[in-house]
């Protein structure tokens, strides 16, 4: 992914304004990879994800002159791809679980482990079926819970950068991940019961597969490496 | 100068503080106390330690390259004005704003349904308008005034006639 500078960005929106199609092509260029990435946490599919990402751009096209640089040329498009993935849903109905609790009633960051012990997920388990699962999870997830887990855990943003792009302040930010986890905690507890009865010994009535969601060290080591390169890129961005 | 802060054995607050410590979001002034609460309290350790657990159970979508020519697509469309129609029966201000935009707009909805009510609600007072005149004519006509008054005057002992004259006399005098 190439580093985006603000101020490259810059010129090139005016340079779009100005009547350049080529300079929108080099913007969308610099920014497609991000808003893929970040659109395949909302959608389903190659297809869906690529819509999404184009209606982003032309929504992003059409209200160009309303970009005011008080923010990164970046977050704003992130903003607009996010909403944009999010009125699909509306659309088609899928709308995400609604939440009945306040998301902003705070009284402080909930404690996501209080709900009991999790032990992480097998070695042996394959990515495409932990995918599966952690989809299968965060689909039980309120959408505003949701949307907080999906940019810190796997667009590795910072509170700070979530509250940017999400409009809202970093105090809510803390405390709807906070809520997210315990959530994101009681669905996966929900879904696979076993894994709170693994802690306890272990079930020989549990069947195979159950077994292979069992112990051992799960990917963190990989995303933290993801979350260096993030950062470097951020400091890059950043000067 | 800053004391450095010392959790000591305060679990609560270094319980309050772990999530933002996970997330590397502590400044080094708190995060070097807490990591050192966390060397020596094994219950804090474990707390941290399922946070990691859970980190593990969020494995990412599968990541997907923009096809080629992605961009230029996107900006022949732009320029087509594909951007302008994309932008007109869906986008809202409030994409570029914080929360999502409204699925539709409710306000053809809400005129159809107030249309409609206050066409029911005008069929209904004639109707019962209509009902009101029928009812109040066949009272009027059913009992004369005189008659009404002389059952009265009867009731009270006095003669028919007399009765009459006198409410005659009451309703022309002058008041």
């Amino acid at each position: 992914m190439t580093p985006i500078a603000p101020k490259e960005d810059a010129r090139l929106v005016a340079e779009t304004l100005a009547g350049s199609e080529a300079a929108f092509a080099t913007l969308v260029e610099r920014h497609q990879d991000r808003l893929f990435g970040l659109i395949r946490h909302y959608v389903r599919g190659q297809a869906e994800v690529e819509d999404v990402v184009q209606e982003a751009f032309l929504k992003a096209f059409s209200k160009l002159n309303t970009y005011q640089s008080r923010s990164s040329f970046s977050t704003w498009l992130q903003r607009i791809a996010v909403n944009t993935a999010l009125d699909l849903h509306k659309r088609r109905g899928r709308s995400p679980v609604q939440t009945v609790e306040d998301p902003e009633a705070t009284g402080g960051p909930l404690d996501p482990t209080a709900q009991g012990s999790l032990p992480p997920p097998d070695k042996g388990l394959e990515s495409a079926e932990l995918r599966e699962i952690t989809q299968s999870v965060l689909e039980k997830v309120p959408e505003v819970f949701r949307n907080v887990l999906v940019l810190r855990e796997f667009e590795e943003l910072s509170y700070l950068e979530i509250a940017e792009l999400l409009d809202v302040s970093i105090g809510t930010v803390e405390s709807r991940l906070s809520r997210a986890r315990s959530r994101f905690r009681e669905a996966l507890l929900e879904l696979h019961p076993e894994l709170h009865r693994e802690l306890s010994g272990p079930n020989p009535a549990a069947p195979r597969k159950r077994r292979r969601l069992g112990s051992g060290k799960g990917p963190a080591k990989a995303t933290k490496a993801k979350r260096n390169k993030n950062k470097g890129l951020r400091d890059e961005e950043s000067k | 100068m800053t004391q450095p802060i010392d959790f000591g054995s305060s679990c609560e607050a270094v319980r309050a503080l772990l999530e933002r410590y996970h997330d590397d979001e502590l400044p080094q002034s708190l995060a070097a106390p807490l990591r050192g609460h966390l060397l020596d309290c094994g219950d804090c350790r474990g707390r941290l330690g399922e946070l990691q657990n859970q980190r593990g159970w969020m494995a990412p979508s599968e990541a997907f390259a923009a096809p080629a020519g992605f961009a230029q697509n996107v900006a022949r469309l732009a320029f087509s004005g594909a951007g302008a129609a994309a932008d007109e029966p869906e986008f809202d201000e409030s994409s570029l704003e914080g929360e999502p935009a409204p699925v539709f707009d409710l306000m053809p909805f809400v005129l159809g349904v107030a249309s409609v009510a206050a066409a029911g609600l005008l069929a209904l007072s004639i109707a019962l308008g209509l009902s009101a005149h029928r009812t109040g004519g066949a009272e009027l006509l059913a009992e004369p005034l005189p008659e009404v008054l002389r059952e009265l005057e009867t009731l009270n002992g006095a003669a028919p006639e007399e009765a009459d004259e006198a409410t005659t006399e009451q309703r022309i005098q002058p008041r």
